[in-house]
């Protein structure tokens, strides 16, 4: 049965080849190019905050301001915004006029909720005295995860784009691959956001001050 | 000659335009096609999961691997709150749950599993290089700074 | 079919016209995009070349006052960085895009809007690095702006500020480039053209590509990180917070080694072409040759830390560097070694592309053999900072990327333009350059190993340098000359205009199958390719069953290869849609470009950038790449 569903799937697979040397659309392999770049800009970003990590000479430390049950609310959004970002591309590809243009919304609004977090995180940081000048973990903390706050909103506002284009007729099932390598780009700062999420609050979120230097009393002590 | 109107098909690049190129000879594709990613058992899986035989996950799929997505990320919360494992310990398994994570959405919110191997090979490569140079960077690194 | 579309609404109409400056601002034509990487960076060649001579006329004698300690390090910093970002990558990237489409039987690259947007940037960015000369504050931290000397505590003032912000927007256009070639090469070759039938400089280029979108984004961070503790008082290399010199090192070289390989693969790939032709043989051993690319490629990421063995990273990791930096010689080695059993029995034809081909081999062999010796950590701390890795790097760099590049200007030439470069010119040039060339920094060797530090701006005269200096500043003068030599060829053979023909150089690639200068759209028929070398094989038959060891196929009749008759630029009639042309890569470069800028002037620029660039991008994407011309030909 597995086998007949293979076979299946090759035709499937060679109805939407392309007209190109590898039957690849150009769209796609161009997307997924650029992430590879994109691997080497974040993970570049992740190496100096690991390379930073208890190297602060002052606090706040991430012990201090790290509040990891938030995160994981935003997190479970952020999360939840590619469930709706697979069934936007689903729906649209299928013509559902109104689920996909529902999805994509969800998709969009859910990022901006993610960002509203990110906002709010940042100002409770401020206020607890940590900014990108205060320490070394300030710094690369707050460049980090900027950067992806700053890839989310580009990606925000490219669905909203989207959505605009779905409601004028110009994002139709028979090119939903727009959709798809927006997509495709949304998927890929979700799983840059497990990193983060694992590699600064999981993993370091408990770290204090490192030998030698004084403990964190308080932004105004 | 005569032509239709090529606008649409210009938009999604897909048109007779200067990309258009005839096909190459059947006798030698390139690259080969090669089938989904994985071995026979976990084909098995992934069929179920993916009703078999469509070029995408199904709904079934998306909710499925929503719900572990999910569920992971409630353990990490949990995991961190409690403390059994020792913070090494505790570390390998967070990392072990997300690089599940990673994987989960790549394969399949990102359809890498159902696509040709090319995207694979272009990303795998670039994660491998990323995750090689900058571990490398790491271990130089550690004898570094304050406190040592 | 029916659709909607969208436009944003038109302040400039869409550029049409074919001829004037307006069509060369609007194009996406590869050709034209690769003319002006050209230009503009044989324009940066002049300015660096000045630059050089600036610092050969200060280190000609002892004591010398001609320029001030500070002039002297904004001269060597500008000169390596205009020579590496501004001169040799877009020479490369001239190279690239004119002939990458030509070479795999395509009528343009798979982006051509974005390739437009590329030369843009890379015009902005290098408008942005050398800003700083208006102001008298040009860079001064060194071509690789070690932290916390870049930083703003002991740097204050704009120079290395120009730097970050310039280098970024050079690196947006590179990675824009890289990704293009990448998906050009991958998906744009013509039926029949796999993998391993395609020329080995589309090959180099393809691993180019791929080395840039990889490496550019380690730079590109370090250069935000500079920038933000420049502009922003962030602690990345602040000391007195904690911040790490080493980690910027790190940073930069994790770049910069890949870097080096992206400036001299070209020029591999550039070498390949011109000597196969004139020994009028095969590549010797072409999978070998492509797959020591590769294994360069790959291996050109394990090998950073050669450049920090005097840091101080233990022997564990200076050992691994050192064996993996000598290791990195052994697939050059196979390069050098096939090119010369490439000519070995050939019938040889010494022509200036060849000559500097040649060059090219010899002088990148010296350059690299002194590159195996301080692959030695113990014999690297005694030459690191000396003139004996400028030696080094000038041979890998000028005797070999840029005589590759003269050898491939002098080979494309005709191709190019339609008319020939004069010879008997060219040969003087060719040996007023390497006498020049090996004048200037063969002497630097002794120098070196006589411990004269780089980057000082002047030595006293008991310290035995003066000779040497004095000829190697004499060699300075004689590449210049060498240089106006090429500047006159070009003015000298435009008048004389020797027309060149299709293949004036019986040579082997696709691109010398249609006219010279190419038609806009390249190929009337996309050729079907059964060969590697396919033209050649057409040409000759004959030579396929011994070569390949397999006669000639029946399906030879097939080919559609003629030329299109004449050199018209008429479009029409073949039903061959090329993209029109368009403002907004302009627009979006200008805008990425001024709302950088604004980091450093103002909010205000910052804001104006971002609408004209928001403006440009929304236009672009709601731009159809064709406009429907209804009547006319559809």
């Amino acid at each position: 049965m597995a086998h007949q569903a293979i076979t299946e799937y090759h035709a499937e697979v060679h109805d939407t080849t392309y007209n190109t040397s590898t039957g690849l659309s150009n769209r796609k392999l161009l997307m997924w190019a650029f992430l590879a770049s994109d691997v080497m800009f974040f993970g570049t970003f992740i190496a100096t905050y690991l390379v930073y990590r208890n190297r602060s000479l002052v606090g706040p430390y991430p012990e201090n301001v790290l509040d990891i049950p938030i995160t994981t609310v935003s997190t479970f959004v952020l999360l939840m915004s590619s469930l709706s970002m697979v069934l936007a591309l689903h729906y649209v590809r299928d013509g559902a006029k109104i689920s996909g243009r529902f999805w994509i919304f969800v998709t969009a609004a859910l990022g901006i909720v993610f960002i509203g977090f990110q906002v709010v995180e940042f100002y409770t940081f401020v206020n607890e005295g940590l900014t990108p000048v205060t320490n070394l973990f300030g710094t690369t903390f707050f460049i980090l995860t900027g950067f992806h706050g700053a890839h989310v909103t580009i990606g925000i506002l490219w669905l909203l784009f989207l959505l605009f284009g779905h409601f004028k007729g110009t994002l139709r099932s028979d090119n939903s691959l727009d959709l798809e390598i927006a997509g495709l780009y949304w998927h890929f700062v979700d799983i840059v956001w497990i990193v983060i999420f694992t590699v600064v609050y999981l993993v370091t979120a408990n770290d204090g001050a490192p030998p030698g230097a004084p403990p964190f009393i308080g932004p105004h002590g | 000659m005569a032509e239709e109107n090529k606008t649409p098909e210009l938009l999604t690049h897909d048109g007779n335009g200067w990309w258009n190129l005839p096909k190459t000879p059947q006798e030698e594709p390139d690259p080969p096609y090669e089938g989904p990613i994985g071995g026979p058992w976990l084909r098995q899986v992934f069929d179920w999961v993916t009703y078999a035989g469509v070029s995408h996950a199904s709904v079934r799929g998306y909710l499925v691997i929503a719900a572990i997505l999910s569920v992971f990320t409630f353990l990490e919360w949990r995991l961190f709150t409690v403390e059994v494992f020792g913070d090494s310990g505790r570390n390998a398994i967070m990392i072990a749950l997300s690089v599940v994570k990673f994987v989960l959405v790549v394969a399949f919110f990102m359809h890498l599993r159902f696509e040709r191997k090319y995207y694979g090979w272009i990303f795998t490569a670039a994660m491998i290089l990323g995750v090689a140079v900058f571990l490398a960077i790491l271990l130089l690194q550690r004898h570094h700074g304050v406190g040592y | 079919m029916t659709t909607t579309t969208l436009t944003l609404p038109r302040i400039f109409k869409r550029p049409k016209s074919e001829t004037g400056i307006w069509s060369w601002i609007g194009t996406v034509d590869h050709k034209r995009i690769g003319t002006m990487y050209g230009i503009i960076s044989f324009f940066w060649l002049l300015v660096g070349g000045f630059e050089a001579l600036m610092i050969r006329a200060q280190l000609a004698q002892a004591d010398s006052e001609l320029v001030s300690a500070e002039t002297y390090n904004q001269l060597f910093t500008m000169h390596g960085t205009t020579m590496v970002f501004l001169v040799v990558m877009p020479l490369s990237a001239a190279f690239f895009n004119w002939l990458i489409p030509l070479q795999i039987g395509a009528r343009d690259v798979a982006f051509p809007r974005m390739n437009s947007l590329s030369l843009w940037l890379f015009l902005f960015g290098g408008l942005v690095v050398n800003a700083g000369w208006l102001t008298g504050e040009a860079p001064n931290g060194g071509w690789f702006g070690y932290a916390p000397n870049s930083g703003i505590a002991f740097n204050p003032g704009h120079g290395m500020t120009y730097w970050a912000l310039g280098l970024s927007i050079l690196g947006i256009a590179s990675i824009a480039a890289g990704l293009n070639f990448i998906v050009t090469i991958f998906n744009m070759r013509a039926p029949g053209m796999s993998l391993f039938k395609m020329p080995v400089f589309t090959w180099m280029t393809l691993i180019t590509s791929i080395l840039l979108v990889l490496a550019i984004p380690v730079i590109g961070v370090a250069l935000i990180q500079i920038g933000t503790d420049r502009l922003y008082d962030t602690n990345f290399y602040n000391s007195l917070k904690g911040g790490d010199p080493v980690l910027w090192q790190h940073m930069f070289w994790l770049f910069g080694h890949p870097e080096v390989y992206i400036l001299i693969l070209p020029a591999m790939g550039i070498v390949s072409e011109v000597l196969p032709t004139f020994a009028r043989k095969p590549l010797f051993g072409y999978d070998f040759v492509i797959f020591s690319g590769i294994g360069i490629a790959f291996m050109g990421w394990f090998v950073w830390s050669h450049h920090m063995f005097t840091v101080g990273l233990g022997p564990a990791a200076n050992s691994a560097f050192a064996i993996s930096t000598m290791a990195i010689a052994i697939p050059t080695g196979v390069k050098i070694l096939n090119w010369m059993a490439t000519l070995v029995r050939g019938s040889i034809k010494l022509n200036v592309a060849m000559l500097f081909s040649i060059s090219f081999i010899a002088m990148f062999t010296i350059g690299g053999l002194s590159g195996v010796m301080h692959a030695s950590a113990p014999t690297d701390a005694q030459q690191q900072d000396t003139y004996f890795v400028v030696a080094h790097f000038h041979y890998v760099l000028f005797g070999g990327a840029m005589m590759a590049i003269f050898s491939g200007t002098y080979f494309w030439w005709p191709k190019m333009t339609g008319w020939m470069l004069n010879e008997r010119i060219g040969m003087v040039m060719w040996f007023t350059i390497l006498l020049g060339f090996n004048m200037q920094f063969a002497p630097m060797h002794w120098l070196g190993m006589d411990g004269m530090p780089r980057r000082i701006f002047t030595y006293s005269s008991d310290q035995g340098w003066e000779s040497l200096n004095a000829i190697a500043s004499a060699g300075g003068l004689v590449i210049a000359i060498g240089i106006l030599l090429f500047i006159f060829n070009v003015f000298y053979s435009r008048k004389k205009r020797v027309m060149a023909g299709n293949d004036p150089w019986d040579a082997r690639t696709l691109e010398w199958s249609i006219p010279s200068p190419p038609p806009h759209y390249n190929f009337e028929t996309i050729p079907q390719v059964q060969h590697r070398d396919d033209f050649w094989y057409q040409k000759y038959p004959e030579l396929l069953e011994h070569e390949e060891g397999h006669a000639p196929s029946g399906a030879q009749e097939d080919l559609h290869l003629e030329a299109p008759s004449g050199g018209s630029d008429d479009d029409h009639g073949h039903g061959i849609h090329l993209p029109d042309m368009s403002y907004y890569p302009l627009l979006v470069s200008l805008g990425v470009t001024l709302g950088l800028a604004g980091l450093m002037a103002g909010l205000w620029l910052t804001v104006i950038g971002a609408v004209i660039g928001l403006w440009g991008v929304f236009g672009w994407s709601l731009e159809p790449v064709n406009d429907p011309t209804p009547g006319a030909d559809h």
